[in-house]
């Protein structure tokens, strides 16, 4: 391959449709259901080679059968929206908006943002939302970490480090949701996320043996017994490859920056590995998610013999301790080092709520408290006034990065 | 023979000109693989302590964010990563010859990244 000297500059104004108009026609496929048109895209899904209308027409279709086929939403319910300012959920906002309008669902949607607090990426995010706001006639309400927690995440990077970010960040964030949601009175939050981060999450949890989550998963709608707010996926079976062609093709306003904090590596591992089987198979992602759907877990089983042994032992100390009467006899040392005293363990399985937060909770106490709770051990004691370091943490080390001499 | 890139999702930010739009010069009948190939060379003068060499870990590490780093020094090929979107003339380029479509003047070609969170 040999390559004229390169010359790259900036391109006199001319309007993209007049560029695009200007050249040659390429010869391509015919689009395989109007058969008029020239194709623009070919599905990964099922390797149809469609034209811009007939995908519009296909994508949109797709959307409303998975949501009328699951029953995701009843007439006049209240939907909160989690919007980012990135191309699922700016996609999700369009499409929802097109599709209670054109198929009269009677929805009531709102665009929730959760603020997390990083300089020079949230606050560029957010003002794509605000604009969106403005395009859908869509209200908003953004929530922000430190309305929340009373930390925000340049707060949080510079206590613990950039390595961690990502595991405070989704704690924090999967809560503010819900809290954001219950604020504005809602009881039901519709996300963006799609068949890739799906068949991602699926993959991660095999790959960490997390088979809990691995069981929830692939859930299009996740409801708990205790926690007031439901999470529905309306995109599970989308691919991602076609959100951002939709957004493309419709010119949608939306944000696209890496978090400038650094990624989670597990996560990105498993999204390369994902991108590379999708490239030599493309039906790899649905696949995935369909497997993930089928995998029954074995329930359990209790080792008989080793209960009885342990409570014969327990009755034994609690008689000679006097205590007959107490029939809890196990303690939960909580992680503030407070003992908690006697509750079934039968209890602890779901709708169970926060000590601290009163937020739904698989513990004792929540995630995001005991984040929260070592968080503020390492938070420095003394604050020097006009302080900027905790701004754009991230941004700071990474500009520091690419300095050289 | 100029063609017009366009480097959206975030993609502008491994290249020293950082816009997003860029008229760039190939020859006649070039294929897609050749302007990659051209991008790339000028991605090393964004690093002026570094050479556009693969042994450089600078350079390789945001090549490794457009090209298949490990293809190409097997290969000497110029491979985009999966995961990044390639359009030409809002077509994509799957349902041409993926590297080997051969350019016309004034294509404008469209790379879109869909790696990072949405």
């Amino acid at each position: 391959m040999t390559v004229a000297p390169e010359t790259i500059r900036s391109p006199e104004f001319v309007p993209r449709a007049t560029r695009l108009a200007q050249r040659p026609v390429k010869i391509s496929a015919l689009c395989e259901l109007c058969h008029s048109r020239k194709a623009a895209v070919k599905r990964p899904k099922n390797l149809q080679k469609l034209c811009q209308l007939c995908f519009f027409n296909v994508f949109e279709t797709e959307i409303h059968q998975t949501i009328t086929n699951n029953n995701l939403y009843h007439r006049g319910e209240k939907l909160a929206l989690g919007a980012s300012g990135g191309k699922d959920s700016t996609v999700l906002a369009y499409v929802m908006k097109t599709l209670n309008d054109r198929y009269d669902y009677g929805l009531d949607l709102v665009l929730l943002s959760i603020d997390e607090g990083i300089v020079g990426y949230r606050d560029d995010s957010l003002a794509t939302v605000k604009r969106n706001q403005v395009q859908y006639g869509l209200p908003l309400e953004i929530v922000s970490y430190k309305d929340l927690y009373n930390w925000t995440m340049d707060e949080i990077v510079t206590c613990c480090g950039i390595r961690n970010s990502c595991t405070y960040c989704g704690v924090l964030r999967r809560q503010a949701l819900d809290r954001g949601a219950l604020k504005l009175g809602i009881n039901h939050v519709v996300t963006g996320h799609n068949a890739d981060d799906m068949a991602e999450t699926v993959l991660m949890n095999i790959l960490r043996g997390d088979l809990a989550r691995l069981e929830k998963s692939t859930a299009i709608i996740t409801e708990s017994a205790g926690s007031p707010v439901k999470r529905s996926k309306p995109f599970k079976f989308t691919y991602q490859k076609e959100i951002v062609l939709y957004a493309h093709f419709k010119k949608l306003d939306y944000f696209s920056t890496e978090c400038t904090y650094a990624p989670e590596a597990f996560r990105g591992t498993a999204r390369e590995l994902m991108k590379q089987l999708e490239k030599s198979r493309s039906s790899t992602v649905i696949d995935i998610i369909y497997s993930g759907e089928n995998l029954l877990l074995q329930p359990k089983r209790i080792n008989k013999q080793k209960q009885f042994r342990k409570v014969k032992t327990i009755d034994k100390k609690t008689a000679e301790n006097g205590q007959n009467n107490n029939k809890n006899r196990e303690m939960e040392v909580l992680s503030d080092g407070s003992i908690s005293l006697g509750h079934d363990r039968a209890k602890y399985k779901d709708g169970n709520k926060c000590l601290k937060c009163g937020y739904l909770s698989s513990n004792k106490i929540c995630k995001a408290c005991v984040l929260l709770q070592t968080l503020e051990k390492m938070k420095p004691k003394i604050t020097i006034d006009n302080n900027i370091s905790t701004d754009g943490a991230a941004k700071v080390l990474r500009s520091l990065e690419t300095l050289s001499f | 023979m100029k063609v017009t890139v366009e480097l959206l999702g975030g993609l502008h930010q491994i290249f020293t000109f950082g816009a997003k739009i860029v008229d760039v010069n190939v020859l006649e009948e070039a294929e897609l693989g050749a302007l990659v190939e051209t991008l790339c060379l000028s991605l090393s003068s964004s690093f002026s302590n570094c050479s556009p060499s693969l042994a450089d870990p600078v350079y390789r590490t945001s090549l490794a964010r457009f090209v298949d780093c490990e293809h190409l020094q097997l290969t000497g090929e110029y491979k985009i990563i999966p995961g990044i979107m390639v359009l030409i003339n809002d077509v994509d380029w799957e349902l041409f010859d993926e590297e080997e479509t051969v350019l016309h003047p004034n294509d404008v070609i469209t790379f879109t990244s869909t790696l990072h969170g949405g």
